[in-house]
């Protein structure tokens, strides 16, 4: 969910992140062109270079403190909202009393909801999410940790994938005139993103059981010597992702080319090879950074339910059966270190563009 | 009389089908400078691009004259023939918006790559320094390692002209150089400009719609409107006594030309717009003096005395000079 | 002397600028398909049931049968026509489609023009909650809610699962409204003509209502198609997950799955509610490029 919808969005969002600071310097021009050597560094940030840079960083870590906050507070309120009783809707109708009662005591629920709240967020600074109501052994950790660790590598190689094969077709209709290739490529994109990745899967596993190319889903041992498993539902799951970059890198580079820069560099007389090569290509390729980050939600999402279709045990499987047995603790937290992760990776998208970006270093605060 | 060093000949430009330029003819003698003028849409933005061999950028293509410089006909040449053009043969220096750079490179880093392109056996750290000390920028070092949206826009129209001038061009092309930037600055450039002449005797093509810029520098003027060149002519000449009744109205709407308390003087009308020229003179429906003919043939841009032309049927009043056709 | 500038060599052509500027806008057949197909898709959720000779629960031949004139889709393991039951699983997942995005699209929007108008705090605060919920999968906040609300039956028209499954869905979505309309709301007001009504003396509802909400109108709208294929994959796919709308009912997603379990010998089982579902994608696709060709090429 949300897959398709990234790039608008990151293309936008990047186009803000630069506006926003970039206002501050285009705006009312300084009047006189000083002669001092000290003078001439256009418009001077408030606190000195260095306290700028600093502030910058407390404000982003601030508003992700929060966004932890807010995605702690829904996460425990799943358990609250539940129209009816937790207890109860988990043992079903023919519970005992006594036992919803016991139940009820196990989980909490009858400490007043503040307390509920404390306990939970000092458990989750120790790393403790709980243990599964349904196998009281288990903690919730280890029920979704290997999970965790198996649908990350189905979405890392789907990443690699879309980015491998998305960049490369962007860069080709990005570059090329409208012609028929161009316009069949364009074609293909629009299919591929109008395909659900489950379905596309099932295409896929119908293809693997007649041709035994792959394995027709499974698993076994751990994700390094599974490559031969993950990589078809890699290959489905990518489907998601690969068309929305091919698409938004093929609108980048065609804005791009639109640029006042890169007509003041032809009409310098640099050659085309190193326009392309060296300014239209790093330019366009920037809101793909951020494009990458933000999709990372939609990617999981999609993996959950790609895992499912080649039977592989990741948190999809784990989420239906924890959802199944009206486990809240595991589907808690699957749900908090998903979100956590995603969290992760939009604040790396944020830094990247900080690193290769430069306009978004002079802090607009 | 010397060849000049640029000149344009009866150009016509059509964008799309549709004629933005017609009948463009202007020279520029070497180690001159020649000021174009003219409003927003009157066509002098188009010239220049079709000068460095930008319209297909725009969709635009030369239908008719040519322009030749320094012997090369410039409207004959293909890709290869235009590399060698730009940059070495003639620098052009685009207004300076924000993203007239490129925005992720340092300025020091864009410098090394025009002079690494363009000046091949030039020591390149040192050049790039040279260079925006040629332009009088304080504190080169520190501009170098600057990103554009770090500095000013008067700094940033200077590393515009340093670049221009990487490949040592015989000829400078400015388009708008001083627009959106506010007096002072403006003066440094125009100040820029007139060292750079005076060391290298290099040539100018500044485009502007200020009048007071062009008095300050240019030796030429030529002046344009719909789409066409209406006078040429000297500078001082030219200003003192316009032979062409826009001149004339242009010169008129200073607000300088006015004394206190007195109304500012407009020209009535809309600009024309490409596409939509009316027959015969395009100033015609805004012209206080426009007669009948002026309404149904144009004018051709006829020489008149002491190397000046003009393409007007002529109104009552006119000073000798400046209508005697030659 | 008429010169003309050559034209390019075609081999060099593939480095050579794009016209970008006076480029010819996308051609208007893209529109015209999009909105056939989804007609096409709409029409036959609507007429299909009525005339066929079959209905969705009945079994109407023998199980298995690959596509024929007689039954277009095949049929499934139990021997039900495949083609009527796409139709009738299709007017159940465009209804819950509709909404959700319009549900969506409705909070979604009113939060983020408020957001955007009103003070630092609040709207510090609102987009921090939405930045929350966008962290959370779409699959797996979906199916968490989907427990929560699990205990819900059926709901008149509904069938079981839908309700819970829509709201599920809501829950998360419209955050993403949220964002958009947030941020081009904040550049509009800045813009000189709100500056302009607020200056005049307008209400703050008389500008979000008469000002705002049209400006905003075609990029929500824009949103609202993408939004539409991106709900109808979530849709789809929650069968697999043991949520959404509960079998006996049919849904293109628990046909899909349905016939996963003969997909070498019966593939039709699934393709034939596939490519409904893909084709229902690449009609909206095509809507949505038109649409935000208009956005993005009036800014020129």
């Amino acid at each position: 969910m949300g897959h398709v919808r990234a790039d608008r969005v990151a293309a936008r969002g990047h186009q803000e992140l630069v506006k926003s600071h970039t206002t501050m310097v285009v705006g009312a021009e300084d009047s006189s062109a000083p002669t001092t050597a000290t003078a001439g560094t256009g418009q001077r940030p408030r606190h000195g270079r260095h306290s700028g840079l600093f502030w910058a960083l407390a404000k982003r870590l601030g508003q992700i403190a929060f966004v932890l906050v807010g995605v702690i507070t829904i996460t425990f309120s799943m358990l609250q909202v539940i129209p009816g009783d937790p207890a109860r809707l988990i043992l079903g109708k023919f519970a005992t009393p006594e036992s919803v009662a016991t139940l009820r005591h196990e989980m909490g629920l009858d400490l007043p909801l503040t307390t509920q709240f404390v306990n939970m967020v000092v458990a989750l600074f120790h790393g403790d999410l709980g243990t599964s109501l349904v196998s009281r052994t288990q903690t919730v950790n280890e029920l979704i940790g290997p999970a965790f660790a198996n649908t990350m590598s189905v979405v890392g190689f789907a990443l690699v994938i879309s980015l491998v094969i998305g960049i490369a077709v962007g860069i080709i209709t990005g570059i090329r005139r409208n012609d028929a290739f161009d316009r069949v490529l364009q074609a293909v994109m629009v299919i591929l993103l109008s395909t659900p990745p489950f379905m596309f899967g099932m295409v896929l596993l119908l293809v693997a059981l007649r041709t035994k190319i792959a394995p027709a889903g499974g698993w076994h041992g751990t994700p390094v010597d599974s490559l031969k498993y993950i990589w078809l539902p890699a290959l489905a799951l990518s489907i998601a992702l690969t068309p929305v970059i091919a698409r938004s890198l093929r609108q980048s580079i065609r804005e791009t080319f639109a640029q006042d820069f890169v007509e003041a560099a032809i009409a310098r007389g640099l050659p085309r090879h190193r326009v392309v090569l060296r300014h239209v290509l790093p330019n366009s390729l920037l809101p793909i950074v951020g494009l990458i980050g933000y999709s990372l939600g939609g990617l999981i999402g999609g993996a959950a339910v790609v895992e499912i279709v080649f039977n592989i045990p990741g948190i999809g499987s784990r989420m239906m059966a924890a959802v199944g047995s009206r486990d809240f603790p595991v589907v808690q937290g699957i749900a908090l270190v998903s979100a956590v992760t995603v969290i992760f990776f939009n604040a790396l998208a944020d830094a990247a563009y900080w690193i290769i970006d430069p306009r978004t270093r002079t802090a607009a605060l | 009389m010397t060849t000049d060093l640029l000149t344009i000949d009866g150009l016509g430009v059509e964008i799309g089908g549709l004629p933005v330029l017609s009948e463009v003819t202007l020279s520029l003698p070497s180690h001159g400078v020649l000021g174009l003028v003219g409003e927003t849409g009157s066509g002098k933005s188009l010239t220049c691009r079709a000068l460095m061999g930008l319209l297909p950028r725009i969709g635009g293509k030369v239908v008719a004259g040519s322009i030749g410089f320094d012997g090369t006909t410039l409207t004959d040449l293909d890709d290869r023939g235009w590399s060698r053009v730009r940059g070495g043969q003639i620098g052009f220096v685009p207004q300076a918006s924000l993203n007239a750079l490129d925005p992720v490179m340092t300025v020091g880093a864009q410098l090394r790559e025009s002079v690494r392109h363009l000046d091949p056996g030039a020591e390149v750290m040192a050049r790039s320094r040279e260079l925006l000390e040629l332009v009088r920028l304080p504190n080169p070092q520190g501009v170098l390692r600057r990103y554009p949206h770090e500095l000013s826009g008067g700094m940033r129209q200077r590393v515009m002209i340093a670049l221009a001038l990487a490949g040592r061009p015989r000829l400078l092309v400015a388009d708008e150089p001083t627009t959106a930037l506010d007096v002072t600055v403006q003066k440094a450039i125009l100040e820029v400009f007139a060292d750079l002449r005076a060391a290298s005797g290099m040539s100018l093509l500044l485009v502007t719609h200020d009048l007071g810029v062009v008095a300050d520098v240019a030796d030429t003027i030529a002046v344009m409107y719909g789409g066409t060149v209406v006078e040429v002519g000297n500078t001082g000449k030219v200003m003192r006594e316009p032979a062409h009744p826009y001149t004339a109205a242009l010169l008129g709407a200073r607000p300088t030309s006015r004394a206190q308390g007195e109304r500012l003087v407009t020209i009535p009308g809309v600009p024309a717009v490409p596409g939509q020229w009316p027959t015969g003179c395009r100033f015609a429906p805004r012209c206080p003096h426009a007669r009948d003919v002026c309404r149904t043939e144009q004018p051709a841009l006829l020489p008149l005395t002491g190397d000046r032309s003009s393409a007007c049927h002529g109104w009552p009043g006119q000073s000798e000079e400046a209508s005697t056709n030659v | 002397m008429l010169t003309q500038t050559p034209t390019p060599a075609p081999r060099k052509h593939w480095l050579r600028l794009p016209h970008w500027r006076f480029a010819a806008r996308r051609p208007r057949g893209a529109l015209a398909l999009g909105l056939a197909l989804l007609a096409l898709i709409v029409l036959a959720t609507i007429f299909v049931p009525m005339i066929s000779p079959y209905t969705a629960t009945e079994i109407a031949g023998k199980p298995l049968m690959p596509p024929s004139l007689a039954h277009l889709f095949g049929t499934d393991t139990a021997g039900r026509d495949v083609f009527v039951r796409t139709w009738v699983g299709g007017r159940n997942d465009l209804l819950m489609v509709v909404l959700v995005v319009v549900a969506s699209s409705a909070i979604g929007t009113l939060v983020g023009v408020v957001a955007s108008m009103s003070s630092q705090l609040t709207d510090s605060i609102l987009m921090r909650l939405t930045d929350a919920l966008i962290s959370f999968p779409g699959m797996i906040i979906v199916m968490a809610i989907a427990l929560v609300f699990s205990g819900v039956g059926e709901v008149g028209p509904f069938p079981r699962g839908a309700l819970p499954a829509v709201i599920a869905i809501v829950a998360i979505n419209w955050a993403s409204y949220t964002r958009l309309v947030r941020g081009e709301a904040l550049s509009l007001r800045s813009r000189d003509f709100i500056t302009a009504a607020t200056l005049l003396g307008y209400s703050k509802t008389r500008i979000i209502i008469r000002h705002l909400l049209p400006n905003l109108a075609t990029t929500v709208v824009a949103y609202m198609v993408v939004d539409a294929i991106v709900a109808v994959v979530t849709i789809a796919g929650m069968p697999f997950i043991g949520a959404g709308i509960q079998p006996p009912a049919p849904e293109w997603g628990s046909l899909m799955l349905a016939g996963s379990t003969v997909l070498y010998s019966a593939w039709w089982v699934t393709v034939m509610p596939g490519l409904v579902v893909t084709v229902y994608g690449i009609a909206l696709s095509l809507i949505a490029d038109s649409l935000l060709a208009e956005v993005d090429g009036g800014a020129r």
